[in-house]
């Protein structure tokens, strides 16, 4: 039987007395790649924050159970310590905080998690500069502070970069395929598709197909209105290309699994 | 009348001579302690001191009433066989360096002995000069009462990227005066580093006087970390010549009252500034910078830009809180054309109910200028730190992280080696 990462059951999620999530179901295996796509105001980034634990964010229903344990007791540091990642749609700007300081503290953070060894400064930025050179992201970068003044594509290259040095069980991407040119595309696909070999579980949201043309889900979720409205295999992704999400919604279920 | 107790070195004023510029000294001190008797001290009402607690000048006046006479200190120059980069001024004693002595760097109490006559032709002018304004009185106080200080003259061979360190120990008075003046020669270029160090239940009131000649480049760390029940106040005058700069950066931690004044006079064409501060306050500590910059001359340049972070873990009253202020002023003289001048304040509450003042104030009087001011206060951004506790920083953790960003603005400024290590060092973010 395949073990089970995060079981999300009837979740209701509210934020300033608005309900966002409304009875929401997902199972996300190990090893899987799942994508969640749908409508603007759908719920999906508010279900990625739900995961990874954001205060303003009030469970008023519903279970989240990671690995077993009950996720909703634990907080966000917590829950990123067991080994939950999110890759955030617009990453927080830090002024002052240096990238590779940041880097390496969270590297050796999460080596003493997984009780490995840490590494000296100079072990690290040999490591750091091959996983630099891999998602093509410059040296100069490094010197920066995190995420301050970066373009879109060098935030989501940055965040694609920790999720490898964080080496979590289960990564939550959001959008993390806004704002990326072709090339850089490919890359996040082929970061993607390298943690998918290591068995790691990885959680798409995305809008739009062209990141799973390059690397293929095992399950397409449509969420509308707050909940999982559909789910199915790649077929479901073409056929939203087709047809736009409110008539695969209305329509009855194609290609499920 | 000069008082014959009083005399100070070689001055001997013999009947029907011209005073001697010793005497000259007395007389004006013997004033200015005179006329420092008939004023009050400052109070919230003067706009200088508008953010002090009044329990601050209550404890001010315990510290006057107590110790209204000036008891002179003796000091001792003490030659050192090997190299020490440190400069102890306890008011006692004094160690130099000897490689500053060799290159020249001219390091000794201002009323000792051996000082020049125009070292004391100097001091005369800075005495004569001191404002009168009921705002500076403790810096007319000071001059008034000082019992010593460092003079420091740094000549135009000299260049160091090594700091002329001074610990400033504090005497075993209760409330110690000092005054130091520190001149730069033209084309000098060093940086000195200033530890106050105030001992519980202490007042120091010290004045600082920076005399630039054309092209010299003083660099100025001052640090103030005293005892939770110390106060301190200081007063910084800088005036620059032709194309000097003076760049005067400042970390205030600790002491229960910090009041830095800082005032620098752009006499010369080009000269420049950049003035930086940053204050980390907490519990009940308060913690004030007062900076002026006088642009007296055409195409003259000046930056200043102040950080502070305040934070408690108990609010019992509004005198129990940490308490912090800026008051920043940009004057620009009707003839300080070209000029440039910029001032910046940000702060970080790290307890809503801290309390924190910003003043910053434009007074332009000459066209083609560009002048800029800002301050913010604000909390830790939330956004912020649920990104890095996302990555699994703790709470604690990521506010440390975030804190020691916000101050990189200006920490980063500070040169690698031995001066970046002792300056940070009391913040050690």
């Amino acid at each position: 039987m395949t073990n089970i990462v995060l079981d999300i059951q009837n979740l209701h999620v509210m934020r300033d007395g608005k309900k966002i999530l409304d009875g929401l179901n997902l199972s996300i295996t190990e090893g899987s790649l799942d994508a969640i796509m749908g409508p603007n105001g759908s719920g999906k980034s508010t279900l990625s924050y739900v995961i990874a634990g954001h205060p303003n964010y009030q469970v008023t229903q519903g279970t989240i159970s990671y690995l077993g344990q009950n996720l909703l007791n634990m907080s966000v540091d917590e829950r990123a310590r067991a080994g939950i990642f999110l890759g955030f749609q617009y990453p927080i700007e830090i002024p002052g905080v240096s990238i590779s300081h940041f880097l390496r503290l969270i590297y050796n953070s999460r080596s003493r998690q997984l009780g490995e060894k840490e590494v000296d400064s100079f072990t690290f930025l040999k490591k750091l500069k091959e996983l630099r050179l891999q998602l093509g992201i410059s040296e100069d970068m490094m010197s920066r502070s995190l995420n301050a003044g970066f373009s879109g594509g060098e935030k989501k290259k940055l965040e694609m970069l920790q999720m490898v040095l964080l080496r979590p069980t289960i990564a939550i991407l959001d959008e993390a395929d806004s704002g990326l040119d072709i090339d850089a595309l490919k890359i996040v696909a082929s970061t993607i598709n390298q943690q998918r070999q290591q068995s790691k579980s990885i959680v798409l949201i995305t809008h739009y197909k062209r990141l799973l043309t390059y690397t293929v889900p095992d399950k397409i979720h449509i969420m509308s209105k707050g909940k999982i409205v559909k789910t199915g295999n790649q077929d479901l992704a073409l056929q939203l290309e087709e047809k736009g999400y409110d008539k695969v919604i209305k329509a009855p279920i194609a290609g499920s699994v | 009348m000069p008082s014959k107790k009083r005399q100070i070195g070689s001055g001997k004023n013999l009947e029907g001579a011209m005073p001697t510029v010793q005497d000259q000294i007395e007389q004006i001190r013997h004033n200015l302690q005179h006329q420092a008797q008939s004023i009050n001290l400052p109070s919230p009402s003067l706009e200088k001191w508008r953010y002090v607690l009044p329990s601050t000048f209550t404890k001010m006046a315990e510290y006057l009433e107590k110790k209204t006479s000036v008891k002179e200190d003796r000091f001792v120059l003490d030659q050192l066989s090997h190299d020490k980069i440190e400069i102890y001024f306890d008011g006692k004693q004094l160690i130099i360096p000897k490689h500053l002595k060799q290159a020249g760097v001219i390091v000794q109490p201002i009323l000792s002995s051996n000082i020049e006559q125009v070292k004391l032709q100097q001091l005369l002018c800075y005495l004569k000069n001191v404002s009168s304004s009921p705002e500076e009185w403790l810096t007319r106080y000071n001059a008034g009462q000082f019992v010593n200080g460092l003079f420091i003259h740094v000549p135009s061979s000299y260049k160091s990227d090594t700091p002329i360190c001074i610990k400033l120990s504090g005497s075993t008075q209760k409330f110690q005066n000092w005054c130091h003046l520190i001149d730069a020669a033209s084309h000098a270029n060093t940086s000195i580093l200033i530890d106050a160090l105030g001992a519980d239940e202490s007042w120091h009131n010290q004045v600082f006087h920076y005399n630039l000649s054309a092209d010299a480049h003083l660099q100025v760390y001052n640090i103030s970390t005293g005892q939770k029940d110390s106060l301190l106040t200081q007063h910084h005058l800088a005036s620059l010549e032709d194309s000097a700069s003076f760049l005067m950066s400042s970390l205030i931690k600790g002491s229960g009252f910090v009041r830095q004044q800082t005032t620098i006079d752009l006499r010369g064409n080009h000269a420049s500034c950049n003035v930086t501060g940053m204050h980390l306050t907490q519990e009940k500590q308060q913690h004030h910078y007062v900076t002026t910059v006088n642009h007296l001359c055409p195409n003259t340049q000046s930056e200043q830009t102040f950080k502070g972070i305040l934070k408690h873990t108990h609010k019992l009253n509004d005198e129990k809180i940490a308490r912090a202020s800026f008051l920043g002023k940009i004057y620009i003289a009707p003839q300080a054309i070209k000029t440039e001048a910029h001032q910046s304040y940000k702060a970080l509450l790290l307890a809503p109910e801290a309390g924190i003042y910003a003043k910053p104030e434009l007074e332009i009087y000459a066209d083609d200028v560009k002048c800029s001011h800002g301050t913010a206060t604000g909390a830790i951004d939330e956004d912020m730190l649920f990104y890095l506790m996302s990555r699994g920083f703790s709470h604690e953790m990521a506010a440390t992280l975030i804190t020691a960003g916000f101050l990189e603005e200006i920490t980063n400024k500070i040169p690698e080696g031995l001066l970046r290590q002792s300056f940070l060092s009391p913040i050690s973010l």
